[in-house]
Protein backbone atom coordinates (compact mmCIF):
# COMPACT_ATOMS: atom_id res chain seq x y z
CA UNK A 1 0.00 0.00 0.00
CA UNK A 2 1.29 3.41 -0.91
CA UNK A 3 0.38 6.83 0.39
CA UNK A 4 -0.07 9.78 -1.89
CA UNK A 5 1.91 12.56 -0.35
CA UNK A 6 1.17 16.20 -1.09
CA UNK A 7 4.15 18.49 -1.42
CA UNK A 8 4.14 22.22 -0.78
CA UNK A 9 3.32 22.86 -4.39
CA UNK A 10 0.54 21.02 -6.20
CA UNK A 11 2.95 18.23 -7.02
CA UNK A 12 2.55 14.85 -5.45
CA UNK A 13 4.88 11.97 -4.88
CA UNK A 14 4.15 8.44 -3.80
CA UNK A 15 5.83 7.01 -0.73
CA UNK A 16 5.29 3.73 1.10
CA UNK A 17 2.76 4.24 3.87
CA UNK A 18 5.06 2.41 6.31
CA UNK A 19 7.64 5.16 5.93
CA UNK A 20 5.09 7.85 6.60
CA UNK A 21 3.77 5.99 9.65
CA UNK A 22 7.29 5.71 11.02
CA UNK A 23 7.88 9.42 10.49
CA UNK A 24 4.57 10.31 12.13
CA UNK A 25 5.21 7.99 15.05
CA UNK A 26 8.59 9.62 15.56
CA UNK A 27 7.29 13.16 15.45
CA UNK A 28 4.09 12.27 17.33
CA UNK A 29 1.99 14.38 15.02
CA UNK A 30 0.86 14.93 11.48
CA UNK A 31 3.72 15.78 9.22
CA UNK A 32 4.17 17.44 5.92
CA UNK A 33 7.12 16.79 3.69
CA UNK A 34 8.07 19.91 1.78
CA UNK A 35 10.58 20.36 -0.97
CA UNK A 36 13.30 22.81 0.02
CA UNK A 37 15.86 23.22 -2.73
CA UNK A 38 16.80 19.67 -3.60
CA UNK A 39 15.96 18.28 -0.18
CA UNK A 40 12.80 17.00 1.42
CA UNK A 41 12.20 18.56 4.81
CA UNK A 42 9.68 17.50 7.41
CA UNK A 43 7.35 20.27 8.53
CA UNK A 44 4.93 19.93 11.39
CA UNK A 45 1.64 21.78 11.78
CA UNK A 46 3.38 24.29 14.06
CA UNK A 47 6.13 24.89 11.50
CA UNK A 48 3.47 25.68 8.91
CA UNK A 49 1.75 28.05 11.37
CA UNK A 50 5.07 29.83 11.94
CA UNK A 51 5.53 30.25 8.19
CA UNK A 52 1.99 31.59 7.91
CA UNK A 53 2.65 34.04 10.72
CA UNK A 54 5.80 35.27 9.02
CA UNK A 55 4.08 35.69 5.65
CA UNK A 56 1.11 37.48 7.24
CA UNK A 57 3.07 40.03 9.33
CA UNK A 58 2.21 42.92 7.00
CA UNK A 59 -1.48 42.03 7.03
CA UNK A 60 -1.47 41.68 10.83
CA UNK A 61 0.05 45.17 11.18
CA UNK A 62 -2.57 46.54 8.80
CA UNK A 63 -5.30 44.82 10.84
CA UNK A 64 -4.04 46.46 14.07
CA UNK A 65 -4.11 49.86 12.35
CA UNK A 66 -7.64 49.22 11.06
CA UNK A 67 -8.76 48.19 14.54
CA UNK A 68 -7.16 51.29 16.08
CA UNK A 69 -8.87 53.60 13.60
CA UNK A 70 -12.22 51.82 13.72
CA UNK A 71 -13.49 50.51 17.06
CA UNK A 72 -16.30 48.72 15.19
CA UNK A 73 -13.86 46.64 13.14
CA UNK A 74 -15.71 43.45 12.21
CA UNK A 75 -14.15 40.73 10.10
CA UNK A 76 -17.52 39.37 9.00
CA UNK A 77 -18.52 42.80 7.66
CA UNK A 78 -15.23 42.94 5.76
CA UNK A 79 -15.95 39.51 4.24
CA UNK A 80 -19.42 40.69 3.11
CA UNK A 81 -18.00 43.95 1.74
CA UNK A 82 -15.29 42.12 -0.20
CA UNK A 83 -17.83 39.77 -1.78
CA UNK A 84 -20.05 42.68 -2.85
CA UNK A 85 -16.99 44.46 -4.19
CA UNK A 86 -15.97 41.40 -6.21
CA UNK A 87 -19.41 40.88 -7.74
CA UNK A 88 -19.77 44.59 -8.53
CA UNK A 89 -16.47 44.43 -10.42
CA UNK A 90 -17.73 41.66 -12.74
CA UNK B 1 -17.87 9.26 17.55
CA UNK B 2 -15.43 11.89 16.25
CA UNK B 3 -17.03 15.30 15.88
CA UNK B 4 -16.61 17.02 12.55
CA UNK B 5 -16.43 20.78 12.14
CA UNK B 6 -16.75 22.84 8.99
CA UNK B 7 -14.64 25.96 9.42
CA UNK B 8 -16.13 29.31 8.45
CA UNK B 9 -14.17 31.84 6.37
CA UNK B 10 -13.66 34.04 9.44
CA UNK B 11 -11.74 31.17 11.08
CA UNK B 12 -9.29 30.98 8.17
CA UNK B 13 -8.94 34.77 8.09
CA UNK B 14 -8.42 34.87 11.85
CA UNK B 15 -5.49 32.47 11.47
CA UNK B 16 -3.96 34.85 8.94
CA UNK B 17 -4.84 38.25 10.41
CA UNK B 18 -4.76 37.49 14.16
CA UNK B 19 -7.36 40.25 14.65
CA UNK B 20 -8.72 38.57 17.77
CA UNK B 21 -6.15 36.65 19.82
CA UNK B 22 -8.70 34.88 22.02
CA UNK B 23 -10.47 33.50 18.97
CA UNK B 24 -7.13 32.78 17.28
CA UNK B 25 -6.15 30.65 20.28
CA UNK B 26 -9.50 28.85 20.13
CA UNK B 27 -8.75 27.92 16.52
CA UNK B 28 -5.27 26.68 17.43
CA UNK B 29 -6.81 24.57 20.21
CA UNK B 30 -9.29 23.10 17.74
CA UNK B 31 -6.49 22.39 15.27
CA UNK B 32 -4.53 20.62 18.00
CA UNK B 33 -7.59 18.44 18.61
CA UNK B 34 -7.71 17.84 14.86
CA UNK B 35 -4.05 16.90 14.88
CA UNK B 36 -4.60 14.31 17.58
CA UNK B 37 -7.65 12.92 15.78
CA UNK B 38 -10.16 14.01 18.43
CA UNK B 39 -12.07 16.09 15.88
CA UNK B 40 -12.17 16.36 12.10
CA UNK B 41 -11.84 19.76 10.48
CA UNK B 42 -13.03 20.72 7.01
CA UNK B 43 -12.72 23.88 4.99
CA UNK B 44 -14.84 24.42 1.93
CA UNK B 45 -13.62 25.85 -1.39
CA UNK B 46 -15.91 28.86 -1.00
CA UNK B 47 -14.03 29.88 2.15
CA UNK B 48 -10.76 29.93 0.21
CA UNK B 49 -12.43 32.15 -2.40
CA UNK B 50 -13.78 34.50 0.27
CA UNK B 51 -10.37 34.67 1.94
CA UNK B 52 -8.76 35.63 -1.38
CA UNK B 53 -11.45 38.27 -2.03
CA UNK B 54 -10.84 39.83 1.39
CA UNK B 55 -7.07 39.88 1.03
CA UNK B 56 -7.10 41.29 -2.51
CA UNK B 57 -10.03 43.64 -1.85
CA UNK B 58 -10.04 47.42 -1.25
CA UNK B 59 -9.35 47.15 2.46
CA UNK B 60 -6.24 44.94 2.45
CA UNK B 61 -5.09 45.36 -1.16
CA UNK B 62 -2.52 42.57 -0.85
CA UNK B 63 -0.33 41.75 -3.79
CA UNK B 64 -1.11 38.67 -5.82
CA UNK B 65 2.20 37.08 -4.80
CA UNK B 66 1.56 37.69 -1.10
CA UNK B 67 -1.92 36.17 -1.32
CA UNK B 68 -0.71 33.14 -3.27
CA UNK B 69 2.04 32.42 -0.73
CA UNK B 70 -0.37 32.82 2.19
CA UNK B 71 -3.06 30.57 0.69
CA UNK B 72 -0.50 27.93 -0.30
CA UNK B 73 0.70 27.92 3.33
CA UNK B 74 -2.85 27.74 4.71
CA UNK B 75 -3.56 24.75 2.45
CA UNK B 76 -0.61 22.97 4.06
CA UNK B 77 -2.11 23.13 7.56
CA UNK B 78 -2.41 19.40 8.05
CA UNK B 79 -5.18 19.29 10.68
CA UNK B 80 -7.59 20.88 8.17
CA UNK B 81 -9.04 18.91 5.27
CA UNK B 82 -9.43 21.34 2.40
CA UNK B 83 -12.07 20.61 -0.19
CA UNK B 84 -10.51 20.43 -3.70
CA UNK B 85 -7.03 21.06 -2.29
CA UNK B 86 -5.20 19.94 -5.43
CA UNK B 87 -7.49 22.05 -7.66
CA UNK B 88 -6.90 25.12 -5.50
CA UNK B 89 -3.13 24.60 -5.67
CA UNK B 90 -3.38 24.34 -9.45
CA UNK B 91 -5.63 27.44 -9.60
CA UNK B 92 -3.07 29.39 -7.56
CA UNK B 93 -0.36 28.29 -9.98
CA UNK B 94 -2.43 29.60 -12.94
CA UNK B 95 -3.30 32.78 -10.98
CA UNK B 96 0.41 33.43 -10.38
CA UNK B 97 1.28 33.54 -14.06
CA UNK B 98 -1.82 34.91 -15.81
CA UNK B 99 -3.92 38.04 -15.50
CA UNK B 100 -7.21 36.27 -14.84
CA UNK B 101 -9.46 36.52 -11.81
CA UNK B 102 -9.08 33.74 -9.26
CA UNK B 103 -12.53 32.26 -10.06
CA UNK B 104 -11.52 31.99 -13.73
CA UNK B 105 -8.22 30.33 -12.70
CA UNK B 106 -10.21 27.90 -10.57
CA UNK B 107 -12.43 26.95 -13.52
CA UNK B 108 -9.39 26.36 -15.73
CA UNK B 109 -7.70 24.30 -13.00
CA UNK B 110 -10.84 22.23 -12.46
CA UNK B 111 -11.18 21.55 -16.19
CA UNK B 112 -7.51 20.67 -16.50
CA UNK B 113 -7.41 18.33 -13.51
CA UNK B 114 -10.58 16.52 -14.55
CA UNK B 115 -9.41 16.42 -18.18
CA UNK B 116 -12.51 18.29 -19.30
CA UNK B 117 -12.67 20.56 -22.34
CA UNK B 118 -13.32 24.15 -21.34
CA UNK B 119 -16.25 25.95 -22.97
CA UNK B 120 -16.50 29.69 -22.42
CA UNK B 121 -17.29 32.92 -24.24
CA UNK B 122 -14.30 34.49 -22.52
CA UNK B 123 -11.71 34.15 -25.29
CA UNK B 124 -8.84 35.14 -23.02
CA UNK B 125 -9.64 32.29 -20.63
CA UNK B 126 -10.07 29.83 -23.52
CA UNK B 127 -6.70 30.86 -24.98
CA UNK B 128 -4.96 30.31 -21.64
CA UNK B 129 -6.74 26.99 -21.18
CA UNK B 130 -5.56 25.80 -24.59
CA UNK B 131 -1.99 26.63 -23.59
CA UNK B 132 -2.39 24.76 -20.29
CA UNK B 133 -3.90 21.76 -22.03
CA UNK B 134 -0.68 21.34 -23.98
CA UNK B 135 1.35 21.09 -20.78
CA UNK B 136 1.98 17.66 -19.36
CA UNK B 137 0.14 17.00 -16.11
CA UNK B 138 2.45 17.41 -13.11
CA UNK B 139 0.83 14.71 -11.04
Amino acid sequence: MNYKLKLSSQNQITLPVELLNKLEAKSGQYIEIALSGNQFVIRTFRDVLKSLDKLSQGLQIKTKKLQASNPNFDLDNIIDQSLTEFYNSK
Amino acid sequence: MTETYLLDTNVILRLILKDNLDQYNQVIKLMEQGESGKVKLYCSTISIFETIFVLTGKIYQSSKLEVIQIIQTVLNLQPINFEEQVTIFEALEIFSSHSLSFPDCYLLAKSKINQYKFFSFDQKAVKIFNKLENLKPRI
